[in-house]
């Protein structure tokens, strides 16, 4: 049979698109059977400029999808995609009536019965495993000989909505054939297309989790049963993609991947064995099942980036979610995370149903403390309604349309807008399109909440120890602060759209806290606007940003060296113990009665990577003095009557020549290939 | 003579929309 596996059109230019995993393995699993398979990824053909934009995008994906003259059209279905799929297999069917539409996915498999009811032209629903299913229902379609015996699809007959039984979940992932990529273009056009440094590679590790939170319909599709592939078929897939498709990189899916201690530590030693720790991966972790040791492991095999859902920083709302982790845990795993060089992604949720103003400000207060420790990658979102969770279930009936959440964007094809077709569909079933939707919250308005959302991930790249400083020292909210904050730019003339704002605030910011401490009588935290002169210098470096400064010592022997700070790098002093309060911060605690002391720091930036270091006055002098006009013996000479008194200018010209080598060490000074090439 | 010490290290990056492996039709995690 001739069958099209169709990916729809989406397209979030903010986001990169990866092959679409799951029609690649259906792919694998129908390839025995000889029917002509072909991908069509609608997404990608949307980044490239295959398909237009605008009213005419979903007839000419139909078109597309018609020419190979196919029997079946299977449509990979998501909450956000589905609205593109039943208006494209609409006009599909009316273009063809005898293609069979069939789809599959999260969403479609809990509202199976209600999408065959409202959109006739669908003619089956595969809940669940389509890799076990379509080969089935492919087989039942060829010899007509009914579909009663396919489990776990619900179906039209006549004129009634069969659902048959559900099906056995697949025992062992391992038997599945490896995907093959060959059957979508090649890894290098979705880098390219995308404006990606690395190709990368999505790879399924298991699928299911044991859990119940409310929001989650992961556990639900896969009856709370957690199953994983073995470490060395995961490996083995990894080396097919990095051999023989160009994988560079791998996002390994999978929620619970650090479950079991066992797996990782086989998976990331067999990697090391194989030689194989070169190549990059990123993975989903719970703060309750990772540790030093195995984040230590992971790092080793290549681990660059690891997931954390925290949720929450309210107990209530933790209860809610049915999330049971131990928020103490977080500082920790965050400090072993980001020390092994792994970069940590938190995602918070803000806005659940039952949340007073309280819950979503710990939560904030969290995300912020988190903040302050660097090396964070934050996420703060609203709550998605996805069909098949306890959310969809029990608040179906209070949904309204305000605002987009993450899971709602991408459907943008109508100049920046959705299509007026789609914007009926979704506003004609809630139930359905419910990621489109939003539960109420009782302690903010949904506009409000989107304004958290999207611009406090900006103050915590930013300023994330002033502000919460200048949030203890009002005794105010955090959100109410934020929102003062935000006031703030508006009075200054800048639109609070949708874009991030990170740029206003080291101009902005310091000002905004002068004035906010105008009108505070007493200050119980005089450090604060040393603590705001030291973000902004973290800022200022940033963007002064110089790569890989390594110094050669050896150069120091020369006599005609002149060594030369490097152009970024800052040396700044202040007038209480920035070193201490930082230590503070790192503990998660907000710093108190702080006493003056003078502190020298250096703010130097590589790349993306910033450091902070303290120094003494004789490094502050000596680096004032590397001016790249100064041989060792003159920076000797300009120092030695302030601090080599006792020593015999041998030994001190020797303390000097050791100080610069450190400095050099640090990458405070600039190499010799630099100043000449 | 020189004393030097680290205060605190960090990579700075702009946040993104999503995390290293998502639900969603596509991805916004470190490349």
């Amino acid at each position: 049979m001739n069958i099209s596996l169709v990916f729809p059109p989406f397209h979030l230019e903010s986001l990169y698109n990866l092959p679409p995993l799951g029609l690649i393995r259906l792919a694998g699993v129908l390839r025995p059977f000889r029917h002509a398979i072909r991908i069509l990824d609608f997404t990608l053909s949307l980044r490239v400029g295959a398909l237009p934009m605008g009213k005419s995008l979903y007839e000419e994906c139909a078109r597309q999808i018609l020419q190979e003259e196919p029997q079946v059209a299977a449509f990979s279905a998501q909450g956000t995609t589905l609205p593109a799929i039943l208006q494209i297999s609409r006009i599909l069917k009316q273009l063809n009536p005898e293609v069979h539409v069939i789809l599959g996915g999260h969403t479609v498999s809990c509202v199976d019965v209600r999408i065959l009811n409202r959109y006739p032209w669908v003619d089956c629903i595969v809940r669940g495993e389509g890799e076990a299913v379509l080969p089935e229902w492919l087989s039942a379609l060829e010899n007509a000989s009914g579909f009663e015996q396919v489990l776990g699809i619900t179906y039209r007959k006549d004129s009634s909505i069969r659902r048959n039984q559900d099906r056995d979940l697949i025992e062992d992932l391992d038997s599945l054939p490896l995907p093959p990529y060959e059957y979508v273009p090649p890894l290098s056009v979705y880098r390219e297309a995308c404006g990606l440094p690395r190709s990368i590679a999505i790879l399924e590790v298991g699928r299911g989790c044991p859990h119940r939170c409310v929001y989650c319909s992961e556990s639900v599709l896969w009856r709370r049963k957690s199953r994983r592939y073995s470490a060395n078929r995961v490996i083995r897939e990894m080396e097919h993609l990095y051999g023989n498709f160009g994988a560079e990189c791998f996002l390994l899916a999978y929620d619970q991947f650090t479950s079991s201690r066992a797996f990782v530590t086989e998976f990331c030693r067999s990697l090391v064995d194989k030689n194989l720790q070169h190549l990059p991966w990123y993975c989903i972790s719970r703060l309750d099942t990772v540790d030093a040791s195995l984040l230590e492991i992971m790092r080793q095999a290549g681990c660059e980036s690891v997931c954390f859902g925290i949720d929450s920083g309210s107990e209530k709302t933790l209860t809610f979610i049915r999330k049971s982790i131990d928020p103490d845990l977080l500082f920790d795993r965050v400090e072993e995370t980001t020390t092994q060089g792994i970069t940590p992604t938190l995602s918070y949720v803000i806005g659940f149903p039952e949340e007073e103003k309280e819950d979503v400000d710990a939560t904030l207060n969290l995300a912020l403390r988190t903040g302050t420790l660097g090396s964070v990658n934050t996420l703060i979102q609203l709550p998605t309604v996805l069909p098949g969770t306890d959310l969809h279930k029990n608040y179906l009936h209070r949904l309204v349309r305000e605002v987009d959440t993450y899971f709602a964007l991408g459907l943008e094809f109508d100049h920046g807008n959705r299509l007026e077709s789609d914007e009926r569909l979704i506003e004609s079933d809630p139930e359905v399109f419910s990621c489109f939707y939003n539960i109420p919250c009782r302690g903010f308005s949904l506009k409000e909440l989107e304004l958290l959302s999207t611009h406090l991930p900006g103050m915590l790249i930013t300023y994330p120890k002033s502000f919460l400083l200048l949030c203890a020292e009002t005794a105010g909210s955090e959100s109410k602060l934020f929102f003062r904050w935000l006031s703030h730019l508006e009075h200054e003339g800048v639109p609070i759209g949708r874009p991030c704002l990170i740029e206003h605030y080291p101009i902005r910011f310091p000002d905004f806290v002068s004035r906010i401490m105008e009108n505070s009588h007493s200050s119980s935290r005089p450090y604060l606007f040393e603590v705001v002169r030291y973000e902004t210098r973290c800022l200022e470096a940033g963007s002064r940003s110089g790569f890989g400064t390594s110094f050669d010592i050896d150069l120091l022997g020369s006599a005609a060296f002149c060594p030369k700070r490097s152009p970024s790098c800052i040396v700044d002093e202040f007038a209480y113990p920035l070193p201490d309060i930082v230590a503070e911060f790192k503990r998660g605690r907000i710093p108190q009665d702080v006493s003056e002391r003078r502190t020298i720091l250096v703010f130097k930036q590589d790349g993306c990577r910033l450091e902070v270091m303290e120094v003494n006055e004789f490094g502050k002098d000596l680096l004032k003095l590397c001016n790249g006009s100064a041989r060792l013996e003159e920076l000797a000479a300009a120092l030695y009557l302030r601090y080599g008194s006792g020593l015999k200018w041998e030994q001190f010209t020797q303390h000097c020549k050791d100080a610069l080598s450190l400095l050099g060490q640090a990458d405070l000074l600039e190499s010799q290939e630099e100043r000449t090439g | 003579m020189l004393k030097i010490r680290n205060v605190e290290t960090k990579t700075t990056s702009r946040p993104v929309c999503h995390g290293p492996a998502c639900h969603g039709p596509a991805c916004h995690g470190p490349a």
